[in-house]
């Protein structure tokens, strides 16, 4: 057999696109891999009465002991006596020992929403260890309100830890402002990060080396098996492919064109539909919307396709042998060349909904590598059912469906706290990648180490499983279509 | 599949060895989780044993056309499949040396939207060959089809006969080490009947390794240098062309078994 790679070559591409994507993780991820989650700490939450109109130069200072190690952020609680408003709040944070200005933040009056947290993100993080005590301060001062144009802010009946309440300078007794504070701590294993991608590459350096060893010595390891197929049938995969990709438009007008249009009528109507008509308050939620349909509509459709992957290939299969999982994998690839496609809409809306295109956009590859094996391992399991149950196409139709809707793919998730479905969210493998995707399109920033871990788990599990069913039933497919 | 080529014995080219397959027939033929259950809650998923082949052994030499004859039912087509790597033999193993093609049958592996050079470049791949091989081989299957500027127009327009020349060139001008014939040879006008005829001789003298399924005695004596004769399943006689031939012949319809 004549080789027309070189597995040196292979093996230095593979360590150095894992190092770079080493690198660019820890780089990019920072923030996510050095602090937890964020916790939110309310010093009071529920308000029980308001303070009366804050008119231009009124200031409210609430103290509290801060729980946690970082302060990231802070939310307050406006009520607008439903009406228009004017003029601006400004926030800042105190060190109550030597009453040093720490961080500031504003917002315009006329924003706030009436009996709605408002956020005030901070210019900067804040280390409370660093302060006496951890006892902080926050200071609201109302510039630019009169009598008529302006809002209030409520208290509670609550005395936590080193709380207290001034309103310009009077103290008011056992009552707390109603404010959280979002705060986070030090991650106890953003050392572990580094050493487990060190013993990766540990492992992966090891497994180049016995390759390379074995074809010297005329071996056959599983790993140069995998090399001589891809080898052996990479041009067939591509004809496969660019079949299924040719034939999908043809005889349309629109041809290629409908790979654009496709995710952006869906989410026109569903954006029309949700929100003008059950108006779901969700942030940039064309974006919102739009990450959800594009990448469900292509699970869905990677895996209907699949799933006739064998039956469909019927006369081919029983008369020239060729690998089987080549059927479901060239389906589900074809199909992402659409996904990439329908991405650039996606990109497209994200700018014009006002998000910024950040270097977190780098990790989206990570997320759609996953994502694709995740359904290749679906797809194994789909056309193996398919050969045996012809029922399967029918239905997982309706399976779809009801998994789009048990996913927060139109609405946001806080709608279904509460109710059953949310715990169903943890082991939701669609609920993770679209919010992995979110995360990078709409926030701009990394997801969690955890999101990168819970991807790659699930999309490890269904390839294991998809593949071992699919292995074990290939012998059988031939007697059956 | 991954052939791994032993350096064995270099002129033999197929060996089947003691090769059996067992079907299980259902009684129905379930393909619907409701009919499986209902069958099952009844007792009914009962199956019946048929073994198509038992015991099967022959080989075949590097350059040899091998014949392989047989009434209907006698198991030619299922060890075809089982050569080609199609079916799993239940018991026994075959040992190949070389790259086997199949002749595909009238359009499988053809797509009707794509034109006629996208699907040579499709049926080729699938077929096992490379790009390069088939790029340059391109003119030549062209001209071997005589579809002239038809191969640039979706094979939905095709004739019977012009798709039948397509197929045909693809899966001979290649000239594969092990080429598999299922009776296809009798297709096309009287013209391209004599040259595909003659292009597999051509093929045959070429050292291509040829297993050939037919009914018909006059192409066989022709073609082969050697038949195998399979009856219920097993080798009835495994010789030289005339031998068996003569055999076949004198036997006559009441060797049928069924």
């Amino acid at each position: 057999m004549n080789k027309k790679y070189n597995l040196k070559k292979i093996c230095a591409a593979l360590l150095g696109i894992y190092v770079l994507c080493a690198f660019l993780f820890l780089f990019i991820a920072d923030e996510q891999i050095k602090y937890t989650s964020v916790e939110q700490y309310a010093i009071a939450e529920t308000p029980e009465k308001d303070l009366g109109e804050l008119t231009d130069g009124i200031s409210i200072l609430q103290t509290f002991k801060s729980k946690h190690k970082y302060l990231n952020d802070v939310e307050g609680y406006f009520l607008t006596y439903g009406r228009e408003n004017s003029g601006t709040v400004y926030l800042e944070v105190l060190d109550m020992s030597s009453n040093e200005v720490l961080a500031e933040s504003s917002a315009a009056i006329s924003e706030l929403g009436n009996g709605e947290w408002q956020s005030f993100k901070l210019n900067k993080r804040i280390n409370t260890a660093e302060i006496e005590n951890g006892i902080i301060g926050l200071r609201f001062t109302f510039k630019g309100s009169n009598e008529g144009s302006a809002v209030t802010m409520t208290t509670q009946s609550t005395k936590p830890d080193g709380a207290s309440l001034f309103v310009n300078g009077m103290e008011f007794e056992n009552r707390s402002l109603c404010v959280k504070a979002i705060q986070s701590n030090d991650s106890s294993h953003a050392i572990w990060y580094p050493v487990a991608l060190g013993i990766v590459f540990v492992f992966l350096l090891l497994f180049c080396g016995w390759n390379i060893r074995a074809e010297r010595q005329g071996k056959l390891t599983w790993g140069l098996k995998f090399l001589y197929t891809v080898e052996r049938y990479e041009f067939l995969l591509k004809q496969l492919i660019s079949r299924d990709f040719k034939t999908k438009y043809k005889r349309s007008v629109l041809g290629v064109l409908w790979s654009f249009l496709n995710p952006l009528l869906t989410m026109g109507v569903q954006y029309v539909v949700f929100s003008r008509i059950f108006r779901f308050d969700v942030p940039a939620y064309p974006a919102y919307l739009l990450t959800g349909v594009v990448f469900f509509n292509f699970f869905t459709d990677a895996t209907t396709q699949a799933m006739n992957a064998i039956t469909g290939n019927a006369s081919l299969i029983t008369k020239v042998y060729v690998p089987k999982y080549i059927y479901p994998v060239s389906k589900v690839l074809s199909t992402s060349i659409n996904l990439l496609l329908s991405l650039i809409p996606l990109f497209l809306v994200a700018l014009i909904t006002g998000t910024k295109i950040t270097l977190a956009y780098f990790l989206i590859p990570f997320g759609l590598v996953c994502f694709l094996l995740f359904v290749i391992g679906i797809s194994f399991f789909l056309s193996t059912a398919m050969v045996f149950f012809r029922d399967m196409q029918f239905l997982w139709g309706v399976f779809t469906l009801l998994w789009m809707y048990a996913t927060p793919i139109i609405y946001p998730i806080s709608l279904i706290e509460g109710t059953f479905l949310h715990p169903f969210q943890k082991i939701n493998p669609m609920y993770h990648y679209v919010s992995f995707f979110r995360t990078i399109i709409i926030d701009g920033i990394s997801p969690e180490p955890m999101q990168f871990i819970l991807c790659f788990g699930f999309a490890l599990a269904a390839l294991l499983i998809g593949g071992l069913l699919f292995k074990k039933a290939q012998d059988q497919f031939v007697l059956h279509i | 599949m991954f052939f791994i080529y032993k350096e064995v014995n270099q002129m033999v080219m197929v060996k089947v060895n003691d090769v059996s397959m067992r079907f299980l027939m259902a009684n129905d033929n379930i393909t619907s989780i409701k009919e499986f259950i209902t069958a099952f809650l009844k007792k009914k998923l009962k199956f019946r044993e048929f073994w198509a082949l038992e015991n099967v052994n022959f080989e075949v030499q590097k350059g040899e056309v091998l014949g392989i004859i047989g009434r209907n039912g006698a198991g030619k087509s299922t060890i075809l499949k089982i050569i080609s790597g199609i079916l799993k033999p239940t018991k026994g193993e075959v040992e190949r040396y070389g790259n086997i093609v199949p002749m595909l049958e009238l359009g499988s592996g053809f797509d009707m939207d794509l034109s006629g050079k996208e699907n040579v470049f499709l049926n080729g791949a699938i077929l096992g060959y490379s790009k390069e091989f088939l790029e340059s081989k391109y003119e030549e299957i062209l001209e071997f089809s005589e579809l002239g500027d038809f191969i640039y127009s979706p094979i939905r327009n095709y004739s019977s006969g012009m798709l039948v020349r397509l197929a045909f060139s693809v899966a001979t001008v290649v000239e594969p080490e092990i080429l598999i014939v299922d009776e296809i040879l009798s297709v096309g006008d009287e013209n391209f009947q004599r040259k595909s005829k003659k292009r597999m001789l051509e093929l045959m003298g070429g050292g291509t390794t040829v297993l050939f399924v037919s009914h018909s005695m006059e192409q066989v004596r022709e073609m082969c240098d050697h038949v195998v004769w399979l009856e219920g399943g097993t080798v009835k006689m495994f010789g030289p062309t005339k031998e068996v031939c003569d055999a076949y012949d004198i036997s006559g319809p009441d060797g049928r078994r069924r």
